[in-house]
């Protein structure tokens, strides 16, 4: 089977069924889904709805335990643990909710830290952060811990790292949930701009407000997957998240 | 990406400064142990029985050890028979030590400051026995036996003690023997072959009250005589056997002559003491210590392994979020191996590093108090430091493994 030539992720029939002893649940039922380069998706569902496994799945942290699932072609499903670590390293990029900014390391060497990964020299490495953490107006911040900068500003430091490699694809998870209500705007405002520049974005939330801000939404309840007609609201109109602001 | 991963284990260690030291310390402990055996053991041996190895196999001494007949069981006709023949005995000598006093001597001339003198009054047959090298001048002479003439020979560290200079031949020196005094003549500078023997068994003990001037004086036998009267007997003779296979023989016949002789000594009036005997127990002894530091220097090292073991894993459980996040932005397995795997080398390298430091540092201060070399080996430090980054190699493994095979979403969750 091969996915379709147009789509960055295409899931076909994902499942996922998780074993303990004798028992059996099925986190993901028959998933299927295209997302083409450029997207801006929003997966909603409320917490055990099976959205983590799927972010695990589309970040290939995991692989489903039926169906297929492509990313840029490749079968995830048929690579090494390695392999999906280079996928990761060089094709994704993370914005947890918790941030996952290691503590000891300042701001910079946060950033730095997929490259480490790629092999790429410490200067070289430098260089390519600092561009990075000016992109997301943090570059006077470098030398400083995460503890001592505010959430908001944990999270575009997570974001500078999510695309310092230049990833095809940056999976956001929860991005505002531990934020409030100003920072989280401003969050969006950057989501945003990341897709503007042309990037795909997944967004995966809980929250109708900040999901509305996506193109394209889909819903997840146990382990099932809806299109939300698109079309069932104005597209890139009136953000949300700033009339509750 | 060896050297990222170094980068990155120290400065983990450098977070936890005091847990890092306390992990080392065993590590600390045993290499520190090895070097100072090395260093000192090696330095100490060469010491003790760097004098003594060119002494042949075949020499023993023969002590009377009943002190209230001790100067009538070994007279001098006893040794003018033993001398005349007894089965396997080459050569055999009598023995007077004296503490004497003598005066240093000033660049100028004058007589300086009093210092104590090991005085060794030897007859022709002790150069039979023990050698002693010509540095200058000439030795004793058959006439200087005979007559008991007031020559002196001094070792060359005597020479230098008292004089200054080893340019002494020819030069007076001034001798106190108890009760009477002896101006003497240098008439050469000789290097014994048994420099500390003599000290060891003469049986004059340093008071510490006035400086002993190190080595030997040597004066004929004869001489001693003339000053004080020909004994009725000695104290001590040293003595050689044919060869070495017969050393305790001839040893246990010389007594046995010499009881038979003296029918009022006892079965311990005399005591032989057989030097190669000597020697191969101090080599015995010096093994043994080696072996037992050895063996603490292992297990130090073994528990020190152990310790760093232990730590990696608490640190590998406490940073089990961190694993998470670096796998989730794309360390492989093998990256999280080698980035534990480099905290337990590096810091068992330092521990090492620390360890040799330690020793030399050790080795040196109790050279120093016992008063010889240091034997530095580049190569044993070298060696134990790779020694010590082997066990960090060793023991991380495990905790390294633990952590490579973590899951990532399950890390990603931990708190």
């Amino acid at each position: 089977m091969t996915s379709t030539p147009t789509s960055l992720i295409s899931l076909r029939q994902a499942g996922k069924v998780y074993r303990s002893g004798r028992l059996h649940f099925e986190a993901l039922r028959e998933v299927n889904l295209e997302v083409a380069p450029g997207d801006y998706l929003a997966i909603l569902g409320p917490s055990g709805s099976g959205k983590s496994t799927l972010m695990n799945i589309i970040g290939c942290l995991d692989r489903p335990t039926s169906g297929h699932y492509f990313f840029e072609g490749h079968d995830v499903s048929e690579l090494t643990d390695d392999g999906l670590a280079m996928l990761r390293n060089r094709r994704i990029g993370f914005v947890f909710q918790s941030f996952n900014l290691l503590p000891r390391l300042d701001i910079l060497e946060n950033v730095e830290l997929p490259l480490i990964y790629q092999g790429v020299s410490r200067r070289e490495r430098r260089e390519l952060a600092l561009a990075q953490l000016e992109v997301v107006g943090l570059a006077d911040w470098r030398r400083h811990l995460p503890t001592e900068i505010s959430g908001g500003q944990k999270q575009r430091v997570a974001i500078a790292r999510a695309l310092v490699t230049r990833p095809g694809l940056l999976l956001a998870d929860e991005p505002t949930g531990n934020l409030d209500s100003r920072s989280a705007a401003d969050i969006m405002e950057v989501l945003e701009e990341i897709h503007q520049a042309g990037r795909t974005v997944i967004l995966i939330t809980h929250d109708a407000q900040v999901a509305a801000r996506a193109r394209r939404q889909v819903h997840i309840i146990d382990g099932h997957l809806t299109e939300r007609p698109v079309g069932a609201r104005p597209v890139g109109e009136r953000p949300v998240a700033e009339e509750t602001a | 990406m060896i050297l990222d991963a170094v980068r990155m284990a120290w400065r983990s260690l450098r977070t936890n400064r005091i847990r890092s030291l306390l992990t080392m310390l065993g590590i600390i402990v045993g290499i520190a142990a090895v070097i100072a055996v090395v260093s000192i053991g090696e330095g100490g041996k060469d010491a003790i029985l760097g004098q003594f190895r060119q002494i042949g196999a075949n020499q023993f001494l023969l002590e009377v050890t009943d002190r209230r007949s001790q100067s009538t069981l070994v007279t001098p006709e006893d040794l003018e028979l033993l001398r005349s023949g007894l089965d396997g005995l080459e050569a055999v000598s009598a023995l007077r030590q004296r503490l004497g006093l003598t005066h240093k001597t000033r660049p100028d001339g004058s007589k300086g400051a009093e210092s104590y003198a090991i005085i060794a009054a030897i007859d022709p047959w002790y150069t039979e026995i023990l050698e002693l090298e010509t540095i200058a001048g000439r030795q004793f002479t058959d006439s200087d036996h005979r007559q008991g003439r007031p020559v002196l020979l001094l070792s060359e560290s005597t020479a230098q003690a008292i004089f200054g200079t080893t340019e002494v031949v020819g030069r007076d020196l001034e001798l106190t023997l108890s009760n009477y005094r002896l101006q003497g003549l240098v008439v050469g500078v000789v290097r014994t072959l048994s420099g500390s023997m003599q000290s060891e068994f003469g049986q004059m003990a340093d008071s510490g009250m006035m400086e002993r001037v190190p080595g030997e004086l040597f004066i004929p036998l004869a001489t001693l005589e003339r000053l004080e009267g020909r004994p009725d007997g000695y104290a001590m003779l040293m003595a050689a056997s044919s060869g070495p296979e017969n050393t305790a023989e001839v040893a246990g016949r010389l007594s046995a002559f010499l009881r038979r002789r003296h029918p009022e000594a006892t079965e311990s009036s005399y005591r032989t003491v057989i030097i190669a005997d000597i020697l191969q127990q101090v080599d015995t002894v010096i093994g043994y210590i080696t072996a037992f530091i050895a063996v603490v220097a292992g297990i130090s090292l073994v528990v020190g392994g152990i310790g760093v073991m232990n730590i990696m894993l608490v640190s590998v459980t406490e940073r089990t979020r961190e694993i998470g996040i670096r796998r989730a932005v794309g360390a492989r397995t093998r990256d999280i191996l080698t980035q534990i795997l480099a905290e337990a080398t590096v810091l068992t390298a330092i521990g090492g590093i620390l360890g040799v430091v330690l020793g030399l540092v050790f080795s040196y201060i109790v050279t120093r108090i016992v008063g010889f070399g240091m034997v530095v080996d580049p190569r044993v430090i070298a060696l134990a430091v790779l020694f010590a980054s082997a066990v960090g190699l060793f023991f991380g493994l495990y905790p390294a493994r633990r952590a490579a095979r973590l899951d990532p979403i399950e890390a990603l969750r931990h708190e």
